[in-house]
């Protein structure tokens, strides 16, 4: 069953009840929740994820509640709970969604030590994938929201997750969380995007999340091998320009943007050159999403030549 | 004046793409490390018991740098083995 086949008061009741499982291939998700509006987010962003049993296993057993006390009513807050630990400060309610993603990525990069996890988007095209691991304000998951509605399938805006073993990226096509100034920009270049209301005054600024499309999702159990790996940079009015990049480099910025490669050891090392032998490596600075779009359609049609 | 030594080469793993810069792995410290090519060859000529000058590891690699000035590849040398000393990579003793 999928989560957009659940009414609206019966998702509400098994987020209460903390027996709604959430499938994010390779994972489950056990979500607790009391917050009102997250009914209504969860339903618009995860509607084409299936939804498991309650009784099925779950990988990471979260909750985001109401705080107890005068904080229910006044300035209401939330706080993020893992295996009913409280595990982070409390947040206003209205972050709820937000907190839900961002507690996700915690409990993914903190636990899923099978994998090597990267901060990174991944999407693909042609069973090809590009790697974009890039340091939060590089303009990483505008690019990647621009793209997935161009035409690249998406794997992940956020954490990349190496099979090491047959070196392979995972990803578990969630929402991709827009912030500030592009939230109106890939309002501009998708209009029929779906987001979330917009949440102001988070640690990131004002964030929204947008819905991975339908597409993506019904994929997500496909797994693609990287052929490319692309640092991104945000450049006012720079034109979109792929710079090859040493490998050596890319190496060093995937293993910083790795939450656990130092844990590794060894095995990590070598898997990432592994990965990296097969990739081309660039930087790509843009500033319109139409050229960008552009110019990676241009290196998808060189790989298939 | 310092003496250079390297406790075990072993301990490293190497992956290098191009002439320009290798990237190491340090099995003892867990750290990775982006290496100019000057560094890695003085790595691997580096031996745990024997302690070397600057000068003597620079006379060995004399084919490589016999078009740049004396002095030059000398502070080039000590340059980079600092480097690799600050990280753990190499092991510094009073000559």
């Amino acid at each position: 069953m999928k989560v957009a086949q659940l009414s609206s008061p019966e998702l509400a009741r098994l987020l209460r009840r903390g027996d709604f499982l959430l499938e994010l291939p390779p994972f489950v998700a056990r979500l607790r929740s009391d917050v009102p509006s997250l009914t209504r987010d969860i339903a618009a962003m995860y509607g084409e994820f299936e939804v498991c049993a309650p009784d099925a296993f779950a990988d990471f057993s979260v909750e985001v509640s109401l705080e107890p006390g005068l904080r229910r009513w006044y300035k209401p807050q939330a706080r993020f709970y893992y295996d009913d630990l409280p595990s982070f400060a409390p947040l206003p309610a209205e972050q709820a969604f937000p907190m839900i993603e961002w507690g996700l990525n915690w409990c993914v990069a903190a636990h899923a030590h099978q994998y090597l996890t990267i901060h990174a988007a991944v999407i693909e095209r042609h069973g090809r994938a590009v790697l974009l691991p890039a340091p939060p304000g590089s303009g990483k998951s505008t690019l990647c929201a621009a793209l997935i509605h161009r035409g690249w399938r998406l794997l992940s805006d956020e954490l990349a997750l190496l099979d090491m073993k047959r070196g392979m990226i995972r990803g578990m096509a969630r929402p991709i969380s827009l912030k500030n100034a592009s939230i109106a920009a890939i309002r501009a270049f998708v209009p029929q995007a779906v987001m979330t209301p917009e949440v102001p005054d988070t640690a990131k600024g004002t964030v929204a999340l947008l819905q991975p499309p339908v597409a993506s999702v019904r994929r997500v159990r496909e797994a693609a091998s990287a052929r490319w790996i692309v640092l991104p940079t945000y450049e006012k009015d720079a034109a979109a320009v792929f710079a090859p990049h040493g490998k050596e480099r890319a190496f060093m910025t995937l293993a910083e943007q790795s939450f656990n490669y130092d844990m590794h050891g060894a095995s990590g090392f070598e898997a990432l050159g592994r990965l990296v032998d097969e990739c081309e490596c660039f930087r790509f600075h843009y500033s319109r999403l139409e050229e960008a779009a552009s110019a990676f359609e241009r290196l998808a049609a060189l790989s298939q030549a | 004046m310092n003496a250079w030594s390297c406790a075990d080469r072993e301990r490293f793993l190497v992956r290098s793409w191009s002439a320009e810069q290798s990237v190491v792995f340090d099995m003892l410290s867990g750290d990775t490390h982006l290496l100019e090519p000057l560094a890695l060859e003085l790595l691997r000529r580096l031996d745990a018991g024997v302690a070397r000058s600057a000068r003597a590891l620079l006379e060995d690699l004399a084919d490589g740098v016999e078009d740049t000035p004396a002095e030059a590849a000398l502070a080039a040398v000590e340059h980079s083995l600092a480097s690799m000393w600050r990280v753990g990579l190499v092991i510094a003793s009073p000559a």
